[in-house]
């Protein structure tokens, strides 16, 4: 685990990489709120790079395909979907394989197999609060 | 419209070249077509093809859906999820008329696929997965947000209709 690993060292302030990786989860230049719904592979994370750490431009490399960046403030993220009585967090969370620096999750996210409405009302949340990240 | 020499092929013939591909009962539902566009088999046309034939807006549907088995970022979904939303998707075209909107189809990455309508703040999203018997509709009207499982094609139908009259 490394020295970025918990909620306390991500500022509110800060803001996230979050990479599209399928052409389809892009219209138009705006991202679909499927792009924010937790797959069995997301291993109930998703997946973001912080921006303090890292360039669009190695977030787009890091990946073999891309279709697109976009970005999240942590702090917008954290108030995701309090109303619902949930509790969204920005974590870092970085590996040893990971090719860039900066990695961090967004946890607590819901699980569309165990609350798929609320799953649904998080990724629009997401969506809407998302940007697209340009250079 | 394909032509071959000067014949005129029938939109069928073009329909062929867009199943290259898919999946095997797709390839079954569509049938044999020979070199007049007729169709070989003896099995009757399904709704959703005889609708693909007639109906611009619906082939457009279709043909993205069935783009998803091209698209190399794409997990193609399996075929009797395709099948159900082909099938259930009927309804609602035929009774929304020049109503209907294309939905965006993208692929759940696991099987399934997620249909995607928005009008101003409603949107309404038909997630049909793998396991048929967890599919459902989730809508939203700006902050107001809810869900319907085990939809149909009665519902889907209802619920576009809703979206649309109260965009309208």
């Amino acid at each position: 685990m490394s020295e970025f690993a918990d909620s306390a060292t991500i500022q509110c302030e800060e803001v996230l990489f979050r990479a599209v990786l399928k052409k389809r989860h892009l219209t138009d230049g705006q991202v679909q709120a499927d792009a924010f719904v937790l797959r069995q592979v997301d291993e109930g994370k998703l997946s973001t790079y912080r921006k303090n750490l890292t360039t669009l431009a190695a977030c787009r490399a890091a990946f073999k395909k891309c279709a697109g960046v976009v970005t999240l403030h942590v702090g917008h993220v954290r108030a995701t979907g309090i109303d619902e009585g949930l509790s969204l967090d920005v974590i870092g969370d970085e590996l040893a394989s990971d090719p860039i620096p900066g990695h961090a999750s967004i946890i607590n996210v819901p699980d569309p197999i165990v609350n798929r409405v609320l799953a649904e009302r998080v990724a629009s949340l997401l969506r809407d609060q998302s940007r697209t990240a340009n250079d | 419209m394909a032509v071959a020499g000067i014949l005129e092929l029938p939109s069928q013939y073009e329909y062929a070249s867009n199943l290259v591909g898919t999946p095997p009962t797709i390839q079954e539902a569509a049938g044999q077509i020979n070199c007049t566009g007729g169709r070989s088999t003896e099995s009757e046309c399904p709704e959703w093809m005889t609708l693909y034939y007639r109906d611009k807006a619906y082939a457009a549907f279709v043909d993205d859906l069935f783009s998803l088995y091209r698209e190399e970022d794409e997990t193609p979904p399996c075929d009797h999820v395709a099948d159900w939303v082909l099938g259930s998707t009927v309804l609602a075209k035929r009774l929304l008329a020049q109503n209907w909107g294309g939905p965006r189809v993208a692929s759940d990455d696991e099987g399934g696929l997620r249909l995607s309508w928005r009008a101003g703040d409603r949107e309404l999203r038909a997630i049909v997965p793998a396991d048929l018997s967890q599919r459902y509709l989730y809508w939203q009207r700006g902050t107001e947000y809810g869900g319907i499982p085990n939809f149909g094609s009665a519902t889907l139908y209802l619920s576009l209709s809703e979206m649309n009259e109260r965009v309208r």
